[in-house]
């Protein structure tokens, strides 16, 4: 029996496809809302929901073998877990947005609203200019519109959002997707049963 | 609160509970390993910053917890690690000792760990090294004393992880600019990356061949006949396959799973690589493997291997030996002319190894009195309170049933007292 992380939300409805794609049937935990664990003996799995930034956390502590989280996340957490695979799903950007009158060349420093300061600190840290990074849980695209950022660094999929909120891409920092992570121990006690979920997942991608 | 009243991130204080329990494990474990010659050594907290590094490796440097040393101005590291300590030990003090050498050692390591990591930055360590001996003979006796050691502490379900560093050595030495990147790709076994980034590179194809098809080079012990067809390999397959045959001579009873491509913590291993792992915590009962290399950094070529156990990790996998460290007997002299009295008996009883607490200030008559004293459990003296009232009239209150006994003098109470 292994145990999944899974992240409640758009991800999950995905998830939820791919694992039927590989024969694994999992549509039940979408039934009812608030059910957070799952159990299916015939796949021989264990499904727990839980919120999308605490995946990493279930897996690195050993709760999960494995979990199912989005590259966004990986990057800002740099969590000590396998990442053998790329699932294709949840696809979106992550990008530098900011209104449309923003200048962009000449800038040695810059305030950032995100959900993301180590990704935005990191992205532009790199090109040699100063941030000051504003850590927010929420509604981002209104920190440029009023005056409290020079940019926002967050996700987008279909870019809607943004241009409602009148920003503009500014630069793109990463393809996004979600990838399936697993507990350095778990690798190492349930090998085979761990290798054949990345192989079944790997096939129906 | 207080800031004053809190520690830093990563260490914590210790009650009498835990701190017994960690020196049971201490207790248990190097006495196993003197059951097997290996012979205790001591090495200071603190060393100069380069002598550290150069057993460690540079990269590690920025995990190391460093300070100025006040005398000198130089910097010094408090130890992230005991077995360099003990390479230059033995390459610096102990040169004319005959090998194979046997050493080991119980003592913390304080490690930087990133903020929030939730890990610990003081580990208790306990460790052997076998120094003087290149053959998988070594090695096998250091995982077969690791794994008996940890047996003897009661431990089941464990996961010997075998490795060995050859094939990481071969595929890094030719990637070039990419090796970072590449160690990053390996460390988190993204083969995609792996793929992407290792394509366009200079590395050999036989090496490739490893890099495309990682998870064959990692998971249960089958994975070696697999790992075997590569030749260039085959010998560090082989190294791994013959110390699973001395641990079949051993009679060791553990799963035993393979992984050929994990990147170990510390780059001063040589050879065949281990961890002892169990489902119930992420973290590694045990690490250890050869380091060849280490003890010619501080000037003289010696083989070793070696493991290092983490007591605190191994604490949550034991069971605890709450009321082996109880008082036994706690002692109440009723009036202050009876204290030669308590003290001689205290003595006695002492030097009988019995645990005995002296009543200093009446705290414990005032309980005695009460009747909510003897609750049946011993929890303030496992096997009783021994009360003075004269010289004459001495009480044993036996904590187990309640009952009291009466004693007309101390001689009468050692020598008929069941004591």
């Amino acid at each position: 029996m292994i145990t999944i992380a899974t992240p409640r939300g758009r991800l999950l409805e995905e998830t939820v496809e791919l694992f039927k794609k590989a024969s694994m049937d999992i549509t039940e935990i979408i039934k009812d809302s608030r059910k957070l664990i799952f159990e299916s003996e015939e796949a021989g799995m264990r499904l727990l929901v839980v919120r999308p930034t605490d995946v990493t956390s279930y897996v690195e502590y050993g709760a999960a073998d494995c979990g199912i989280v989005g590259r966004d996340t990986l990057m800002e957490q740099d969590c000590n877990l396998y990442e053998p695979l790329d699932l294709r799903i949840g696809k979106c950007k992550m990008v530098v947005a900011a209104p449309k009158d923003f200048e962009k060349s000449g800038k040695t420093s810059l305030r950032i609203a995100t959900k993301y300061p180590r990704i935005a600190s990191d992205f532009y840290n790199k090109k040699g200019i100063t941030t000051e990074v504003i850590k927010l849980y929420g509604s981002v695209e209104l920190a440029p519109i009023i005056g409290l950022s020079d940019v926002i660094v967050d996700l987008t999929a279909s870019g809607e959002t943004l241009k409602k909120n009148n920003l503009e891409i500014v630069e793109e920092v990463a393809d996004v997707s979600a990838k399936l992570v697993v507990n350095k121990v778990s690798m190492k006690i349930k090998s085979k049963e761990i290798k054949e979920l990345i192989e079944k997942l790997e096939e129906v991608r | 609160m207080n800031r004053f009243l809190t520690l830093p991130q990563g260490v914590k204080d210790f009650g009498p509970v835990k701190a017994e329990n960690l020196k049971r494990i201490e207790t248990v474990l190097l006495e196993e390993f003197s059951y097997w010659g290996y012979r205790r050594v001591i090495t200071p907290l603190f060393e100069h910053l380069d002598t550290m590094t150069a057993g460690i490796g540079e990269d590690f440097e920025h995990r190391l917890m460093k300070f100025v040393d006040p005398h000198t101005g130089e910097i010094v590291v408090l130890r992230p690690d005991i077995t360099p300590q003990i390479g230059r030990m033995v390459a610096t003090q102990l040169s004319d000792h005959r090998y194979p050498l046997r050493l080991c050692y119980s003592g913390r390591v304080v490690r930087y760990e990133e903020k929030g990591s939730g890990k610990e930055r003081e580990v208790f360590q306990l460790g052997c090294e076998l120094l003087g001996l290149s053959s998988t003979q070594g090695d096998s006796e250091i995982i077969a004393l690791a794994l008996k050691s940890l047996n003897r502490l009661g431990l089941k379900e464990i996961t010997l992880n075998l490795g060995h560093t050859g094939i990481l050595d071969a595929v890094l030495r030719d990637a070039g600019e990419i090796r970072d990147e590449l160690v990053y790709a390996l460390v988190k076994k993204d083969q995609e990356r792996i793929r992407e980034i290792a394509g366009p590179s200079g590395i050999p194809e036989d090496v490739k061949e490893v890099l495309f098809s990682l998870s064959d080079y990692y998971g249960d012990a089958d994975i070696l006949r697999r790992a075997a067809r590569n030749e260039r390999f085959k010998p560090c397959v082989e190294e791994i396959i013959s110390v699973i045959a001395v641990l079949e001579e051993y009679n060791i009873e553990c799963d035993i799973s393979v992984d050929l491509v994990e990147v170990k913590g510390f780059e001063y291993y040589t050879g065949v690589t281990f961890e002892i792992i169990s489902s119930a915590t992420p973290a590694s009962l045990v690490t250890g493997g050869r380091y060849d290399g280490l003890v010619s950094r501080y000037g003289q070529s010696v083989p070793a291997a070696g493991f290092a156990i983490d007591a605190e990790v191994l604490m949550q996998h034991t069971k605890s030996s709450d009321g082996e460290n109880q008082v036994h007997f706690i002692i109440v002299p009723k009036s202050e002319d009876l204290r030669g009295d308590a003290i001689r008996l205290a003595e006695w009883l002492r030097s009988s190894s019995f645990k005995v607490i002296l009543d200093l200030d009446g705290s414990y008559a005032d309980m005695i009195d009460s009747n909510n004293f003897f609750d049946g459990d011993g929890s303030f003296a496992t096997y009783g309170i021994i009360k003075l009232e004269s010289p004459s009239k001495i009480k044993l209150v036996e904590s187990r049933t309640g009952s009291i006994r009466e004693f007309s003098n101390l001689e009468e109470l050692l020598a008929g007292g069941g004591l």
